[in-house]
């Protein structure tokens, strides 16, 4: 079983030790995780999302749809 | 003597998220549960959408707003039986702030950042060494020129 992983920049930056433990049980389940490095932050949903919602769509979409490229399921974090 | 501004609600309507503003009827289910209004008497997501429908475009999105006190739990939007979800209108009343450049500086901040680097929290030298660390691929975000796409417009 292949997925993506979104870890967006909280995870990544801030929890890496999230991370390391998802990957670590992951592999003991053996999912495969197929990185994206193309991804943006989610992104943020309280002070960009007050910025403009309308952007903060269309960039969450735009990860979704890269996901959608690889035509694997997306797992977040 | 004041009079309903449709105006403002007209303007309102067409922000996204805004439109929920004309169903409500004043139940204050909202109140109950918000965090916010427990710890700040004036913020009450009951009376920021009577503003909104008495269309007090001043108060509402004007400096210092007293909707940037809303901590975007959902609480409400669970709440309503209306579905007017008073988060969805407060976002959309601080989508409209913005065009008047009445927001908190920071939103402006954290808008650039994601604009020039893609994500919102910043890599500083231990979040790299943390990772280094844990033996995790380095950090990479490639999207700077799809991004700069969708900001121009």
């Amino acid at each position: 079983m292949k997925v993506i992983p979104f870890w967006g920049c909280m995870i990544a930056l801030k929890y890496p030790q999230m991370e390391k433990a998802v990957r670590y049980s992951m592999d003991k389940l053996g999912v495969e995780l197929v990185d994206e490095t193309r991804f943006s932050c989610c992104p943020d949903p309280i002070y960009f999302k007050a910025g403009d919602k309308l952007k903060w769509m269309t960039l969450a979409a735009r990860n979704i749809a890269i996901a959608e490229e690889h035509e694997l399921d997306i797992i977040t974090m | 003597m004041k009079t309903i501004d449709y105006g403002f609600r007209e303007k309102l309507n067409k922000v996204l998220g805004g439109f929920g503003h004309n169903y409500c009827y004043q139940c204050g289910a909202c109140v109950a549960d918000c965090p916010t209004h427990r710890h700040l008497d004036e913020f009450n997501p009951r009376t920021i959408i009577l503003k909104a429908l008495f269309g007090f475009e001043d108060e509402l999105i004007g400096p210092d707003s007293i909707i940037w006190n809303c901590t975007n739990c959902y609480n409400c939007h669970e709440r309503c039986p209306q579905e007017v979800s008073p988060i969805e209108v407060i976002i959309a009343l601080k989508n409209m702030t913005m065009e008047k450049s009445n927001n908190p500086p920071v939103v402006n901040n954290i808008m650039e950042r994601v604009k020039k680097t893609g994500s919102t929290v910043s890599v500083t030298d231990l979040s790299i060494k943390r990772r280094k660390e844990l033996n995790l691929p380095p950090y990479k975000m490639d999207c700077a020129e799809e991004l700069e796409k969708i900001f121009k417009h």
